[in-house]
Parts: structure tokens; C-alpha cells; sequence
């Protein structure tokens, strides 16, 4: 469930699961002293289950506001009403003086037939790459008719069109298209609109849509497109649903919105959502147990930038592995909370684990590169990122297909990984580290076997994988030793007669473990198995 | 393992520290398991060692427990993340000639980091 460890607020075990989250947006609001909430808890019959937190919610919402420091608890509860902050005046500040309106309709129920055909017809033109420069407008009209029928997605890809254009996540056809790396696609900052994003991702937001979060809060913290929080606005041109554009005009003022939709749209999304971590950092990784200090805001007067924070606490909540990352950097540096390593550290090996994921995703190892822009390079920033464009590249590709081994192993690696502005292509950079392997390269056979191995730009073939990496390593590869103790290791790829053919070229009593680890272990300078592969190597 | 000792590569240094972690084929050693981690990932930036190593290090697994040592592995990891991607985003966007989407772009990935961070990523 959502949060297994023990609460910070009420610091017992029964607070796990998706009360914790309720608790844990209480503490972010902070708006209510623990007795406040004490004693809602004991007087509801709130239990595990999740779709109690939609309720719960609500009923928290409508308690009238309380003073968060009438006691020693609630200072701590407190994130917003820190006594070094100025206490009272900061609530008073950031508290809500009018109830806010309750979301009363279900996004559940708001999507019709219409949208689905329409994000179905949008996300095929996404998909088949076709067409970008007469298209892009037909696309944005598609999602627009699907967010007016109540779709979350088609408002959520309508906003991030409108903020990153092509850019966006969602609307990349592709990695592995070429089509997308070349200059030739048209400037769409004609239809470029943030504050209409802006509104867009608010909408998606009350609809339950998590992929919302992470964007509003760029515009947030950047200010882009953000609108002055107490004026009034239309929303005459955004593709809302009636009844989500109604919710959204029934505030006095945007932060009131805001505070509303963050709750509801939270509490909407957990319903639909759970994560399996647990997302926010439990006391027992505090000193001295001063955890809750530490949700403190560092500022008392930056309203956009707590509702940020806010969201990037909520984004935890619900599993988005950026939100973490970014709450992680926050809490090392003091960045609109209180600085504090422990907490930082915390966050961090939550995300850490998801990029460990991303890491080991078939196909999909990041790369690196020193892409940063700065002055002195501003007149060279094209060069070593114009991928197939680049003279030194074709260059390194003609003497590649003349057989060149160095050319044909570096053709390999910037194919399999979509290096310099080349496209990530692996069936291609297997074929390039098959040519160099066969050219007798323990690079390329090393490469090449590693390909194999795991099926990555083609079949899997362990037979020849090992065959590849025995080749090299008589010719002394570290790596391809390594790749051999590997397989030995999870040997179940490996059957019978493969194993005793590799024993029979190394040695009578090869012991795969023994050679694995024992070599490095083994203190007997005399060992035989460590001779003989201090030879190979 | 022989490739291991000689310190030429990460994959080999993590395997062994991997083996001795989980004691599959040699007695559990927390403390050299650790040692191991730490060299492939400061020698040669190894991934899944920077990872292990920065949870062992909060977790006080084979050593000292501290928060402050494993952030800096910790963070080395998780910039790693699919989000890593606004960055090269970014770059493409620029490179396009579409500034205004590019920085978006670019101030979406700063919320991770200091962007230029990346420039030496897991050399740490």
C-alpha cells in the first residue's frame, strides 16, 4: 500500500496504507493540529481501503480551519505554520478563508464515446510518425475533442503540446526515429500557449490524471505561464468539459483552485493508483527525531513555490519517480524546505531504485552526454551533435564499411546507444559489432556477445554469445572473462554439453563457482586455476 | 575472480561484490563486498555499484552508516532516471532553433539538478 512504514504524524503502525496519505496531505496543507485529526480518526470509520480516502478527504476538507500551533504537536504537524516563520500570520497568509468548492462529479463518468475515438484517432497519427508538419494542428484539434468529451489523457497531451510542442514526452513518435532528430521539423511555436498548458494540466489534474503533476509543476516553479494567483480568468479557450470548466470558475481566486484541485485531484488519482513503496520519509530516518521540521518551508512567502512542493509531494505519494528525485535535491540543497541530508538521502534511494529500472530496461541503457550549453561554444554547440549530418561520422562510416575495426566497434556504440545526435538503432550496432568480430576485435566480439546475450537488436543466441566471448578472452578481454563467469553463474542458459565443452577447453575440474570468486579469494599462490587464468589475461 | 582483482573493468568488480553481498558461492563479507562496490563505482562510474553502494551506505550495511556519504551515490544514481532525458530534450529543442521549448525543457530537468552535473555524471 501506500505508505507500510510507521506514520510521522501520529507515529503508529494502524496509520499505514492510504490513510497515511491522507495524513501525509494533511501535514503538507498544514492546516490542522494532530488532535484536529486525532479525533477525526477516532470518530470515523475510516478503513484501509482505498477508496476511503476519496471520503476522507473530503471530510478533512470541509473542517473548519484550525490554528496549527495551539500545541507542541501541531507545531510539528505544521508545514506551512513554523512558529520561526511567524506562525499566525503565515496561516493566515496561506489559510483558506472560504470553504472551498467540493469536486461533485466523477471523471469516471464525464468520458464518452467521442473522446476515445478522438484520442484513438490522435494517438494513431502519434504513433505512425506521419505527417508532423500539416498534422500537428489536426492533432491538437483531435485532443482537444477528446478533453471537451472528458478524456484526462487527451487534455493532459493537448496541454503538453501546447507547452513543450514535439517535445513532450507523449508525443514523441519515437526514439529510435531519425525523423525527430533532424532539423527539419517545423516551429510550432505558433501554437505555443503555457498558460493554456497551464489550465489544461489544472483540468487534467481534477480528472484524476497523475501525468499532470510533474508538468504544473514545471510551469510552477519556473513561472512560465503561471497567471497572477488572485485575478480573475476565463477559460473560454481551453478544451474543457463543462463540468470540470464550472469546478474550475466556482473558486474566488486561482490559489483557491489550486489548494482544490491538488486535493481532489490527489485523492482521485490514489484511487486509481497505488504505489508499492513507501513514499515519504519515515521518522526513524530523522535525527533525533525532527523529522516533520523538516517539512517546514525554509521561505514563509513564496505561495506558488509551496504549491509546487506540495505537488511534488503528492507526485511521491503516488509513485512518480521525478518527483522523488526532485525532492531529494530539494531537501540536499535547502531549496524551498529546510535543508536536511537524511531526508535527501531518503528520497534519493527511492528514485534511485526507479532509475536502477530505467537502467536495466532491455535496449533502453541511458547514455550520458556532455550536452550543456554555455557562451564559448555557442557558435559550436552544433558540432558533435548533428548525428548522421556529422562530417566526422560519415567519415568514420565510410572507412567503417571499408572494414576498418576501430570504425566498425565506434559505429556500434553510437548505434546502440544514440550517441551525437544519431538515433538509437541496435539491430544496426550489432551488425557493426558482428562485422568487428569477425575481423577478430575482442571488442566487437565482446560487444557483439553482450547483444546476444541479451537479445538486444535481434534474437537471443547464448550458444554464439559464449562462443564470442571464449574468443576473446583467449585474447586476453577482462570483459569477456567476466561475461563467461556471468553466465556460468545464472548457468541456466547454458545446457550440458555447451558447460562441459568450455571445461574441457579450460581445464578438467573447472568449478564455475571456484573461478567465479574463489581465485579472488584464494590465498594459495601456487593455485592452479589462478595461473592458468593469469595467463589468459 | 580474476577479473575483478586485476581492476580493469566495473561489471567484474560489481559481480564479485554482488556474490559476496548475497554469500552465493563464498561467505557473506558485507565489509569487502562494500570495498568492491566502491571501487567500481569511483574508478569506472559503474552504475549498478554507485546504486548498491549509496544503499548500503544509508542502510549502514558493511561500514559506517551515513547519509551524507551515500547521497553523493545516491544522487549519481538517480539522475540516471528516465528523466534524465529533458536534458538531451533540451538540446534537441535548441539545436531545432525552438529556444522557448528548449528551456522548458532545460527547466524541467534543473528541478533534478544542477544541470551541469551531468557533464561528469557517475565519475562522481
Amino acid at each position: 500500500m501506500l505508505n507500510s512504514g510507521s506514520l510521522h504524524l501520529l507515529h503508529e503502525d494502524s496509520h499505514s496504507g492510504p490513510m497515511a496519505l491522507v495524513y501525509d496531505i494533511i501535514v503538507w496543507e498544514g492546516l490542522l493540529a494532530t488532535r484536529d485529526i486525532a479525533a477525526l480518526v477516532i470518530s470515523s470509520s475510516w478503513t484501509r481501503d482505498v477508496s476511503g480516502v476519496d471520503l476522507a478527504l473530503q471530510l478533512l476538507y470541509k473542517t473548519p480551519l484550525m490554528s496549527a500551533i495551539d500545541s507542541d504537536r501541531g507545531k510539528q504537524a505544521s508545514m506551512f505554520c513554523d512558529e520561526e516563520d511567524g506562525g499566525v500570520s503565515v496561516c493566515e497568509t496561506l489559510g483558506r478563508s472560504e470553504p472551498l468548492t467540493t469536486r461533485v462529479f466523477n471523471p469516471a463518468d464525464l468520458e464518452d464515446p467521442v473522446s476515445v475515438a478522438s484520442l484513438k484517432a490522435a494517438n494513431e497519427r502519434v504513433l505512425n510518425c506521419t505527417g508532423y508538419t500539416a498534422d500537428y494542428g489536426v492533432k491538437l484539434g483531435l485532443y482537444a475533442e477528446a478533453a471537451e468529451h472528458g478524456s484526462p489523457e487527451g487534455l493532459l497531451l493537448w496541454s503538453l503540446l501546447k507547452i513543450y510542442g514535439h517535445e513532450s514526452a507523449s508525443s514523441l513518435c519515437s526514439f529510435k526515429s531519425s525523423a525527430l532528430r533532424t532539423s527539419t521539423l517545423p516551429s510550432t511555436v505558433a501554437f505555443h500557449d503555457q498558460r493554456q498548458g497551464f489550465f489544461g494540466l489544472v483540468g487534467s489534474l481534477v480528472l484524476g490524471n497523475t501525468g499532470a503533476i510533474m508538468p504544473l509543476v514545471n510551469l510552477l516553479l519556473s513561472g512560465v505561464g503561471v497567471p497572477p494567483m488572485n485575478e480573475t480568468y476565463t477559460l473560454d479557450d481551453i478544451p474543457l468539459h463543462s463540468e470540470v470548466r464550472a469546478y474550475l470558475l466556482s473558486s474566488s481566486s486561482l490559489l483557491n483552485t489550486l489548494r482544490g484541485v491538488i486535493v481532489d485531484g490527489v485523492a482521485t488519482c490514489s484511487s486509481a493508483l497505488v504505489s508499492s513503496e513507501s513514499a515519504l520519509c519515515p521518522l526513524d530516518y530523522t535525527v533525533g527525531g525532527v523529522g516533520l521540521r523538516n517539512y517546514s518551508r525554509a521561505s514563509p512567502r513564496d505561495v506558488i513555490t509551496d504549491l509546487a512542493i506540495g505537488l511534488l509531494y503528492a507526485a511521491s505519494l503516488l509513485g512518480v519517480s521525478e518527483a522523488k528525485a526532485a525532492l531529494s535535491y530539494r531537501f540536499e540543497v535547502g531549496r524551498g524546505v529546510i535543508r536536511d541530508e537524511e531526508t535527501a538521502a531518503w528520497y534519493g534511494l527511492l528514485s534511485a531504485k526507479r532509475a536502477s529500472v530505467d537502467y536495466h530496461a532491455l535496449g533502453g541503457e541511458p547514455i550520458v552526454e556532455a550536452d550543456r550549453l554555455n557562451d564559448d561554444t555557442e557558435d559550436k554547440v552544433h558540432r558533435g551533435n548533428m548525428g548522421s549530418d556529422d562530417a566526422l561520422i560519415q567519415m568514420q562510416l565510410i572507412r567503417a564499411r571499408e572494414g576498418h575495426v576501430p570504425s566498425l566497434v565506434a559505429m556500434g556504440d553510437l548505434y546502440y546507444y544514440g550517441a551525437r545526435g544519431m538515433p538509437r538503432d541496435q539491430a544496426r550496432a550489432r551488425d557493426f559489432f558482428m562485422q568487428a568480430a569477425e575481423r577478430g576485435s575482442s571488442e566487437g566480439q565482446c560487444g557483439a556477445a553482450g547483444m546476444l546475450l541479451k537479445g538486444e537488436g535481434g534474437d537471443r543466441n547464448v550458444s554464439r554469445a559464449v562462443l564470442l566471448y571464449e574468443e576473446a578472452a583467449s585474447n586476453g578481454s577482462i570483459r569477456a572473462l567476466n561475461g563467461l563467469g556471468y553466465m556460468f553463474f545464472f548457468g541456466k542458459d547454458l545446457d550440458k554439453n555447451e558447460v562441459s565443452a568450455i571445461i574441457r577447453t579450460y581445464g578438467p575440474s573447472w568449478d564455475p563457482i571456484t573461478v567465479v570468486l574463489g581465485c579472488m579469494l584464494c590465498t594459495h599462490s601456487q593455485c592452479r586455476y589462478r595461473q592458468k587464468l593469469s595467463s589468459i589475461s | 575472480m580474476i577479473a575483478a582483482e586485476s581492476q580493469r573493468d566495473g561489471d567484474s568488480l560489481f559481480n564479485a561484490g554482488y556474490c559476496l553481498l548475497h554469500g552465493r558461492g563464498v561467505p557473506q563479507n558485507y565489509r569487502f563486498a562494500r570495498e568492491l562496490f566502491s571501487i567500481a563505482a569511483n574508478k569506472f562510474g559503474h552504475f549498478d555499484s554507485v546504486f548498491t553502494l549509496g544503499s548500503m551506505m544509508i542502510e549502514g550495511t558493511g561500514g559506517l552508516r551515513s547519509a551524507t556519504s551515500s547521497l553523493r551515490y545516491l544522487k549519481a544514481a538517480y539522475s540516471i532516471g528516465s528523466y534524465h532525458a529533458w536534458i538531451r530534450r533540451g538540446l534537441d529543442a535548441y539545436l531545432n532553433g525552438h529556444y522557448e521549448k528548449s528551456a522548458m525543457c532545460y527547466l524541467r530537468a534543473s528541478e533534478i539538478g544542477d544541470a551541469s552535473r551531468y557533464h561528469h555524471d557517475m565519475h562522481l
